[in-house]
């Protein structure tokens, strides 16, 4: 091994050493979604077999169910055991993003890109908060999607549909990104639609140990259908749109705002479609946070951690293009400010509806950039 | 990929404009049908043909009773006609802009300007959610537009008139056009067709109504000087402002987005504008005035 080579190991392994300090620093807090949720279900599966899967009345999908299962076999604290999972994950999905970023700069600029965007990601205070403190695992849906698009631009699509279907395994918030695999299926016409099949079944190989255990089979996808009645409000911690909207009642108002948002990514798409000649490494960036961060600024009932892609693809595209650090840096910030409270302070550090302003302000120049960017495309 | 696979999407993508504005326009309706049993305050409280003077107009009391003769729900039908109407200001508002665009077509701007003026919240807020007829008033006063382009002055004035007739806040579109016409040396006669429709539709609201002609007068200005929540004089500055906003919040948040598609530079201002309305509008619809 090169000199040059242990430098870089070197400043990787510091990296994550510090992201794994930062994270056992909240190990042991309880956040209310352990504790009213995660527990529990720690404490129904303990020790059990594959049948206790069957009885899990939980809104999450079975293959993490099952890895909870898994966990409850470990001779750790059932906290310890579930963030380890997650932080596991954050690893995973800062090595997906890094290889991602290093895949549409190319390999020459190689470590430094690489150790870049690996250190942000794992650093980021969302990655830490999220799994270190929260004990959720959006880093996991987040690092299948990485993985999907990595592929995706390696023209792999039989493996890139397999990452696809095991990111709508874990949650159904991948959806946020899938427009951009459309997209790229009807530009570019590489591959058969019948590809996309592979998707269901990879959701479906997930979820065989849940089925072995005595679930049915369609739990796998009826799950998400009741996870989209467990919150009728428009406004649901995330700022967005619909955060002045917070007494608008859902049953009235959030088919419209679902519709309204389907028109704009139908505009987004009429425009990408007539730009580009095929969507590449060059203009993947753009149109994947433009579309992703469009359909969180306008669909209702958004928890504030449905915001997880959008912020880590963002620092991907601050690394690709320094021009863009400011999109990276504001939604940090803001995602800071929502999760802190609880979490870091008692009350809430700056009301939630200046917190949405600054999102939607940041929506707007982001929608002239690619509008910009997409009139480049065009000459 | 399939070859009729690749045959279906290349044929899509040759008519892909057409096939997004049939399904904007499906969308579009579909959202309208959603909210048509939503009641807002102005339609438990004002909506009905002998509210007191300082909410209607005369001719508008006059539109109000004769809804109640079309078979069906009084709030169906009005939320439909202002539907139509909300899909009559996009159209007319993408021919307007054609017209400006010195026959450059960008088909992708007239498909977005068609799309934002159908789906915005604000419009949707103003029209089928709270039953404002300001875009049946905002179609006529675009249809007058392109009328006049065309040199069609009667049929301008009178559409202008209507206008003016149903909501008297657009009569200051009415001066605006004026001064405009006047720069530019174009013609006046016009605005004679306008005034004359206004006191045509009040005095035929006035009778049908059988209220006096000073209640049908006061009822075309006091807008301007009395609260609609309380039927008293505004009771400061602000209070004056904040209701003004309200008045001009649809002509001011519409305008501005067919503005920013003709001069592509003022997107940025337009956009922050528009939202800043929708978001002014959402409170008053939530908390009240």
């Amino acid at each position: 091994m090169k000199i040059q080579d242990k430098y870089w190991l070197g400043i990787l392994f510091v990296i994550t050493l510090f992201g794994l300090w930062l994270r056992w620093q909240g190990i042991w807090y309880e956040s209310g979604d352990f504790v009213n949720c995660l527990s529990l279900w720690m404490q129904d599966l303990d020790g059990k077999n594959l049948s206790a899967l069957a009885e899990y009345n939980g809104d999450y999908n079975m293959p993490y169910v099952t890895i909870l299962l898994l966990l409850t076999y470990l001779p750790l604290e059932p906290i310890v055991a579930v963030k380890s999972f997650s932080i596991l994950f954050d690893i995973i999905c800062a090595v997906a993003g890094a290889a991602l970023v290093l895949e549409i700069l190319g390999k020459e600029r190689g470590k430094k890109v690489f150790i870049t965007a690996y250190g942000l990601l794992f650093l980021a205070p969302v990655a830490v908060m999220n799994s270190g403190y929260w004990g959720q695992c959006d880093s996991v849906y987040v690092a299948f999607v990485f993985l999907a698009c990595f592929f995706m631009l390696k023209e792999k699509y039989p493996l890139m549909m397999i990452f696809w279907g095991c990111a709508f395994a874990f949650k159904l918030q991948a959806i946020f990104a899938f427009p951009v695999l459309l997209l790229y299926y009807w530009k570019n016409k590489k591959f058969s639609f019948v590809q996309f099949l592979l998707i269901p079944l990879t959701m479906e190989v997930l979820c065989l140990p849940a089925i072995i255990g005595g679930c049915s089979p369609a739990r796998t996808f009826t799950i998400y259908f009741s996870q989209m009645k467990t919150f009728p409000h428009m406004y649901y911690f995330y700022p967005n749109l619909w955060t002045f909207f917070q007494d608008t009642p859902y049953y009235f108002f959030g088919l419209p705002a679902i519709a309204g948002t389907f028109v704009l990514l139908l505009l987004i798409a009429v425009r990408i479609l007539k730009v580009y000649d095929k969507l590449d490494h060059t203009n993947f960036f753009p149109i994947f946070v433009w579309v992703v961060m469009t359909v969180l600024c306008f669909l209702p009932c958004m928890h504030e951690r449905y915001g997880y892609m959008l912020e880590t693809v963002a620092i991907l595209w601050a690394v690709a293009d320094r021009r863009k650090w400011w999109l990276a840096v504001v939604l940090q910030i803001i995602t800071f400010l929502m999760y802190a409270p609880g979490i870091i302070v008692e009350q809430t550090l700056v009301p939630t509806k200046m917190l949405a302003l600054c999102y939607l302000f940041a929506y707007l120049l982001l929608t002239l950039d690619c509008l910009r960017i997409t009139s480049n495309g065009k000459k | 990929m399939f070859k009729w696979e690749k045959y279906l999407i290349e044929k899509v993508d040759k008519w892909l404009f057409y096939v997004a504005f049939v399904l904007i326009t499906i969308v579009a309706l579909l959202m309208r049908r959603q909210v048509i049993w939503h009641n807002s305050f102005d339609y438990v409280n004002q909506f009905y043909a002998d509210a007191p003077g300082y909410l209607h107009t005369p001719f508008y009391s006059l539109f109000i009773m004769l809804l109640s003769y079309v078979p069906g729900l009084p709030i169906h039908t009005l939320k439909w006609i202002i539907g139509i109407f909300d899909f009559l200001v996009a159209i007319l508002g993408i021919i307007l802009l054609h017209s400006q665009s010195d026959g450059k077509r960008n088909r992708m701007t007239e498909l977005a300007g068609y799309a934002l003026l159908l789906i915005s919240p604000l419009v949707l807020e103003y029209g089928v959610v709270w039953i404002h007829i300001d875009a049946v008033c905002f179609g006529m006063v675009i249809a007058a537009c392109l009328f006049g382009k065309h040199k069609h002055y009667h049929i301008m004035g009178i559409l202008l008139g209507i206008a003016c007739a149903l909501q008297m806040q657009y009569f200051v579109l009415v001066i605006v056009l004026g001064i405009w016409s006047w720069h530019k040396k174009a013609g006046m006669k016009w605005i004679i067709s306008a005034c004359l429709t206004v006191v045509l539709l009040s005095l035929v609201g006035v009778f049908v109504n059988g209220i006096s002609f000073g209640e049908g007068a006061y009822g075309l200005v006091n807008w301007l000087f009395v609260d609609p929540s309380t039927g008293k004089f505004f009771a400061g500055g602000l209070e004056w402002i904040k209701m003004m906003i309200l008045y001009y919040g649809y002509l001011i948040g519409v305008g501005i987005v067919g503005w920013a598609f003709c001069r592509q530079k003022y997107y940025l201002p337009a956009a922050v504008f528009h939202i800043g309305l929708i978001i002014y509008v959402a409170q008053i619809l939530q908390y009240g005035y």
